[in-house]
């Protein structure tokens, strides 16, 4: 190793263990959504300057973690640990019902750890056989947003709805951003990220801010959870081996989908992991079998597709052209001031030009062994316990406050209150379309980079 | 009187609680920002002193979510139901009712027989697809 790495490579390692960890316990929190608490947090990250590499681990390090965490809420609880867990509920509720949660969840997290190993490797092939049409994709790029907003927005819960719905999402971003571009002679892109990824929440606390809205929220009663029983056999403590947990047909399909998805790079995670699952499930017979063998090709696919997703266009491209990437990955595609993506000009300066192809493989091999290593022996041994731990002490008061103050002091520190009331705005009608009908931050996300490249592409032609 | 609850953001909170949180938070993150992005600009590097400022914001955050954390607790009733008391039958048919037959484990490879066998499920998985076979075969 050449003396210039040694510091990258510690950066990386660094940062891997600290997300790791931390993403591990996120990941427990029923109902963290990727989008609303890994992009914050990845923001953070890069604008408190921490350098290209440990920026890379970190978010590979989160993704990675919490899609074998996520998995503990999902088959003790029988809520889904997040938006990408959602898909493999059914599948561990029955589990649960047939008294076996522990291998509805060891299933999974090995699955997931499983799809990392293929997934990693595969996108970086699959970038290199990108890279060559990259400049084409790039001229392209303003055509290619617009269709991919539509089509997202298609297959969203709000069908028309939402691809209508995009007219007045995309014109209230291109009038905020003339109205700073007026008073400030800059653009915001923070905010605006903020503000879509975390609508559902500004649009709750506007509701319950309201007589009127509180009416519709209000709840009998504590709500009750229901944890599963700890029924693990006395004595399996030794380190656990994803390879003895799955049986050889389900690491042949879990392979299957995680290097098929490694591919897909341009569909939506949850769909695929749904389309994952309904195949290998149609293809095995019995009942028992397909139950476990379908709930760990689902997470693996959760874990595969958001490798792809984020290093693909990050290598091959450099642009945010898929589901992920316009997500949970926008700040390392575009996090001015420090990545930045010039809209007029196609020219992009973020984790795509500042790292090599042999950089970025090496960081993310760094940030996968390091995420599993923590997470998946956590998982596996302390599940339960982390999971009574959490319902009994974490109290959503306290979670929903860090954002709400999160949220302050990075639209502070983007552009004062004028970027404070932007997050708000697009918060809250977000937040709204998001509620009422069925455009979610993917579509939204989409939206702004219609905003932000097309329409300026409309009005030169 | 019980308190009123609402569901906010997926989980339950008790909504003056959740104001007291949202204030404890933001009035200690962001003063922290203002202060240290004060201080730091006071003291020569502009953009760099931003960001510590920002990291001091993020700080603040924390703590104030840690404090909020410790004097609100969560409005969540835990039951953990110990094992299904019931028939292991009935529950296996109510499995079945959902998502079809679970099939016959003698069918299934050495590695997954061994392990429904560790698992208990056995015995049970054949007995439910035996009566079931029974049944159609009793219909038809």
């Amino acid at each position: 190793m050449t003396a210039e790495l040694i510091e990258p490579v510690l950066w990386a390692v660094g940062m891997a263990l600290l997300s790791g960890v931390l993403f591990t316990g996120i990941g427990l929190i029923s109902g963290t959504d990727e989008t609303a608490i890994v992009a914050p947090l990845a923001l953070l990250v890069i604008l408190i300057g921490v350098p290209p590499a440990g920026v890379l681990a970190f978010f590979l390090a989160a993704i990675i973690s919490k899609h074998i965490s996520h998995a503990v809420p999902t088959t003790l609880l029988g809520i889904p640990g997040d938006t990408t867990a959602v898909p493999m509920l059914r599948e561990a509720q029955l589990l649960r019902s047939l008294g076996i949660p522990h291998i509805a969840l060891q299933k999974a997290i090995s699955g997931g750890v499983v799809s990392v190993a293929i997934a990693i490797p595969l996108s970086i092939v699959f970038a290199l056989v990108l890279t060559p049409f990259a400049e084409a994709i790039g001229a392209a790029a303003p055509w290619i947003f617009i269709a991919a907003a539509v089509l997202v927005a298609y297959t969203s819960k709000g069908k028309l709805a939402a691809v209508a719905g995009l007219v007045p999402f995309v014109l209230l971003i291109v009038g905020l951003q003339a109205f700073i571009m007026e008073q400030k002679e800059a653009t915001f892109t923070t905010s605006f990220f903020l503000g879509i990824a975390t609508g559902p929440l500004i649009f709750d606390l506007f509701a319950a801010l309201s007589p009127a809205g509180r009416r519709s929220m209000q709840q009998s009663g504590k709500r009750e959870f229901n944890l599963a029983p700890d029924v693990r056999p006395a004595g399996g403590s030794r380190m656990p081996n994803p390879f003895k947990v799955l049986t050889g047909k389900q690491l042949a399909y879990t392979g299957g989908s995680a290097a098929i998805t490694s591919a897909t790079f341009v569909f939506s995670p949850v769909a695929m992991a749904v389309l994952m699952g309904e195949i290998v499930g149609s293809r095995v017979k019995n009942g028992y079998e397909r139950l476990t063998t379908v709930i760990t090709v689902r997470n693996g696919t959760t874990e595969s597709t958001y490798i792809a997703e984020t290093l693909i266009p990050l290598i091959a491209i450099g642009l945010p052209l898929s589901p992920m990437a316009a997500g949970p990955a926008g700040p390392l595609f575009n996090a001015p001031p420090v990545y930045t993506l010039d809209a007029e000009a196609g020219t992009t300066n973020n984790l795509h030009d500042l790292l090599t192809t042999g950089q970025f493989a090496l960081f993310s091999v760094i940030a996968a062994i390091i995420a599993v290593a923590i997470a998946y022996p956590f998982v596996m041994t302390n599940a339960h316990r982390a999971a009574t731990w959490v319902m009994k002490s974490v109290s959503h008061e306290a979670i929903i406050a860090g954002f709400a103050a999160l949220i302050c002091v990075i639209c502070l520190y983007e552009g004062g209150l004028l970027a404070l009331g932007v997050t708000l705005t697009v918060g809250l009608v977000g937040g709204l379309f998001n509620r009422f009908i069925g455009m979610h931050a993917g579509v939204q996300f989409m939206g702004y980079y219609v905003a932000v490249l097309t329409v300026p592409a409309i009005l030169a032609l | 009187m019980m308190p009123q609850l609402l569901e906010v953001w997926n989980d339950t909170v008790d909504p003056k609680h959740l104001i007291g949180g949202i204030a404890i938070a933001v009035g200690t993150a962001v003063p922290a920002y203002l202060i240290a992005d004060h201080l730091f600009a006071a003291g020569g590097d502009e953009a760099l002193g931003h960001s510590y400022a920002l990291l001091v914001g993020i700080v603040g955050c924390i703590v104030g979510a840690v404090i909020s954390g410790f004097l609100f607790k969560p409005k969540r009733v835990i039951t953990t139901s110990a094992a299904d008391t019931r028939n292991r039958q009935e529950i296996i048919d109510e499995v079945v009712e959902e998502y079809g037959d679970l099939g016959d484990p003698r069918d299934l490879g050495p590695a997954v027989q061994a392990e429904v066998r560790a698992l208990g499920l056995f015995d049970a998985l054949v007995d439910n697809h035996e009566a079931r076979a029974r049944e159609k075969g009793g219909h038809q």
